[in-house]
């Protein structure tokens, strides 16, 4: 089966996606981390 | 065109500046060995996720993923080579936990395969692993290199020399503890630099249909899912990557630096979610480089990202990948020159009574080698593929019968090396490279499906059947006793080592 224009659209973007919630998780846990250094 | 001054002094001031944040965090925190090659219990869930991620995620994701989504199997490849990746990291999750349990004044994987196994199996292992890690930092430096070249004609010996000095600036000076927090910046850059490229990329192509359209114009084949070719390679790239990641002694030292089990249990999780796409987004260039016409030669594959990126980009854009390509090579490149130094520092008590000023100087001068080692093979722009897929091999062959005694009492070192060794018989005899040196012809055709898979399922059926005979029994908790932390009166305790499980 090869994937159609729709499925490696998703794909991509749906990575770019999942690479983005990463980059926002990782922001979050690095400041969480200092907060709870700093208390 | 982006010149190779201009290239190289924006490297360079990438460089120096991670270099300052590294020296300037770990000034005052090195106090003992201890601090410099595990930093035990002291990293949160935020930059052990980060340290992971930046560790795991070298200059190969720019090579090997796309290479493999461009001459070995499409989009099926890629998404092997992401399984397998990510495979590898979740491992941990799981293994983590128990190797704290059962080691938990640990440091190593060699001190492990000692404590449980006797010499024998700790000198076999430590070959392996030191082996593994020294092939992976040697390929990300000949990467670097070969980038840095491609896209503006730096000279490989300069890119090796200024990545090689300053990494060792910091690595040397701070040890893990410098590495993991370099590693969180990096992290926090690598991720949207990573967006950024591929999704200007897409644009100056028009768009995902208009890469989806020459591609298919070009070689459908690339994107078939499920693809014989790329299921085949997809399996043996699973069992070569968690195979020789589980001998990498970078997951080890985070396994005691994490603050939690906790912790240590989701960073490796969202470590592995995180490197899917990760690998994924770099492996699409390769069917896309097929697309536009620009893999003339098979050598050509290996260089599929940088092809895509200096045919279609502006400068400023080929630019930011390049930076993203050196912080993929520092962030693998300070855990590598770290750990290789940890397990050799590890084991020197046993062989020479050291005290802990002694043992972190001895830690920086083997850093200090290793830097040295990998710059100069680096700048050889050296093929190592063949290196890199025996080492990857010599793992296959070892990780179950190794990891096998954490859970079993009755492995014992004889069953557990004649595994690894039978695994490693089966896997040469099948290994495509071996052939030209090896008289094989009678049996089958070589291929590294049958390769890889043959070592890792002889050896694992050996490791369970050898550990079956007779009526030997470790007690796991030994281990606790007999493997303590490095700053202590009596470090490594007395280097018995294991004893009924040998």
């Amino acid at each position: 089966m090869t994937l159609s224009a729709l499925g490696f659209a998703i794909l991509v973007w749906g990575s770019l996606a999942l690479v983005g919630a990463i980059f926002l998780y990782e922001l979050l846990a690095v400041w969480r981390d200092r907060k709870k250094s700093r208390a | 065109m982006v010149t190779a001054t201009a290239l190289l002094g924006l490297v360079v001031v990438v460089l120096v500046a991670f270099a300052a944040l590294g020296a300037w965090y770990a000034r005052g925190r090195i106090e003992t060995i201890e601090d410099y090659i595990t930093a035990r219990d002291s990293t949160g869930g935020g930059a052990l996720t980060a340290t992971i991620v930046a560790s795991s995620m070298g200059a190969w994701i720019l090579f090997s993923p796309a290479e493999a989504g461009a001459a070995f199997g499409g989009i099926t490849a890629v998404a092997g080579y992401a399984a397998g990746s990510a495979l590898a990291l979740a491992a941990f999750a799981l293994l983590g936990p128990r190797i704290r349990d059962l080691l938990p004044e640990g440091h190593s994987l060699t001190e492990y395969a000692y404590a449980r196994y006797g010499p024998a199996m700790y000198a076999y292992v430590l070959l392996v692993s030191v082996a593994y890690m020294f092939v992976f930092l040697a390929a990300e430096f000949t990467g670097i290199a070969s980038a840095l070249s491609l896209i503006a004609g730096v000279p490989g010996w300069q890119t090796a020399a200024v990545v090689g000095v300053t990494v060792l600036a910091y690595t040397g000076y701070g040890g893990l503890r410098a590495s993991i927090v370099t590693d969180t910046v990096q992290t926090v850059l690598i991720l949207p630099l990573l967006i950024v490229s591929v999704v200007v990329t897409l644009l100056a192509l028009g768009g995902t249909n208009a890469a989806h359209a020459a591609i298919v114009d070009a070689e459908p084949s690339l994107l078939a899912v499920g693809s014989p070719s790329g299921l085949e390679f997809g399996a043996y790239v699973v069992v070569a990557i968690v195979g020789a990641e589980m001998l990498n002694q970078a997951w080890w030292q985070r396994v005691y630096a994490a603050s939690d089990e906790g912790t240590l249990r989701r960073s490796f999780l969202v470590a592995a979610v995180a490197v899917v796409p990760m690998v994924f987004l770099a492996g699409i260039f390769g069917p896309v480089a097929v697309g536009l016409g620009l893999v003339d030669a098979p050598a050509d594959a290996s260089v599929s990202f940088f092809l895509v990126v200096t045919d279609v980009l502006p400068d400023p854009a080929v630019l930011a990948v390049a930076v993203l390509a050196v912080l993929l090579v520092v962030s693998s490149a300070d855990t590598l020159f770290n750990a290789i130094a940890s397990v050799v520092t590890v084991d020197l008590p046993r062989v020479a009574d050291l005290s802990d000023d002694r043992l972190t100087a001895a830690a920086r001068a083997v850093t200090v080698l290793v830097a040295a080692a990998a710059t100069v093979v680096g700048a050889q722009g050296y093929s190592v593929l063949t290196l890199f897929l025996l080492a990857d091999l010599l793992a296959a062959a070892t990780f179950v019968p190794l990891l096998y005694g954490l859970y079993s009492p009755r492995a014992w070192s004889g069953g557990v090396l004649a595994a690894s060794a039978a695994g490693l018989v089966v896997g040469l005899a099948f290994f495509p490279p071996a052939r030209g040196v090896l008289p094989l012809s009678v049996l089958p055709a070589a291929s590294y499906f049958v390769s890889f898979l043959g070592a890792a399922a002889v050896s694992t059926g050996l490791a369970v059947v050898t550990a079956r005979l007779g009526d030997r029994r470790y007690d796991l908790d030994r281990l606790g006793r007999d493997v303590r932390r490095l700053d202590e009166g009596d470090a490594m305790a007395d280097g018995s080592g294991g004893g009924e499980g040998r």
